[in-house]
């Protein structure tokens, strides 16, 4: 992949990162509400936060080969930083499809005696979110912090 | 069990399994910088392989094993593995932030 290109992804997947976060914010307000139905925009939120997650895994590979050593020989705090957000990336993904399953599977439940279970659901679903857009608002901080010290 | 049953225990099973994904995820990562931790990233040029990637993908199968023992528990007693989920969200969510802020 040439620089040009890099330098484009890196941008989209810095700026769907920050559209993904903000969209998970509205899961997080609308899911409060019991019984609340938010198909689209849970699976919009979800939708784009994977998109940016591939994003970030086609670009992460040129990043260790071009960017890495360089980052940690002139400030390996920044370094250290991008190693965070790495790792909490994996999260925001995995508790905003969490929040999606949950949601989403939440309909079929709570009829007579399964009421408590679908609260229940309904109430992961609700957290999912929340923790995904906590973790997601780490992630777009450590993002930003890095790309200002050092990009493609 | 209800009519509902299998698909509260699929419920369940599908949060379970994604659920276990971050926390699998860091302690493999706590596991490798306790056994194989990794040189100066300052000195060494990164590996081809890449980590993250296969921590992933060890990840998928242990939360399918995950997914089927929820499955097999929701059955039984889907109430329990009800009160369980939600406390396993925090848990997987602090385990991933720990070992982001202690062990990156």
């Amino acid at each position: 992949m040439n620089e040009l290109w890099l330098r484009v992804l890196e941008r989209v997947h810095g700026h769907l990162g920050w559209l993904s976060v903000v969209a998970l914010l509205h899961p997080v307000i609308v899911l409060r509400r019991p019984r609340r139905r938010a198909r689209l925009a849970t699976a919009l939120a979800t939708g784009i936060v994977t998109l940016a997650f591939v994003l970030g895994t086609v670009v992460y590979p040129s990043y260790r080969l071009l960017l890495k050593q360089a980052i940690f020989r002139t400030n390996p705090r920044i370094g250290w930083l991008f190693e965070r957000k790495e790792h909490l990336a994996v999260g925001v993904l995995a508790f905003a499809w969490v929040g999606l399953v949950a949601h989403w599977l939440s309909f079929g439940l709570g009829t007579n005696d399964d009421a408590d279970l679908r609260a229940r659901v309904e109430r992961i679903a609700q957290r999912g979110y929340a923790v995904s857009f906590a973790l997601g608002v780490a992630v777009g901080v450590i993002g930003v912090t890095v790309a200002v010290f050092k990009t493609f | 069990m209800t009519a509902r049953a299998p698909k509260t225990a699929l419920t369940f099973a599908a949060i379970a399994a994604l659920l276990s994904i971050p926390a699998t995820y860091a302690i493999q990562r706590l596991v490798q910088d306790a056994l194989f931790p990794d040189p100066n990233p300052a000195l060494v040029t990164a590996s081809l392989r890449i980590a993250m990637f296969w921590r992933l993908e060890v990840s998928l199968p242990i939360a399918l094993v995950i997914g089927i023992g929820t499955h097999a528990a929701a059955q039984r007693n889907a109430a329990l593995v009800a009160r369980v989920l939600e406390p396993a969200l925090y848990a997987s969510a602090s385990l991933l932030v720990l070992q982001s802020i202690l062990r990156p």
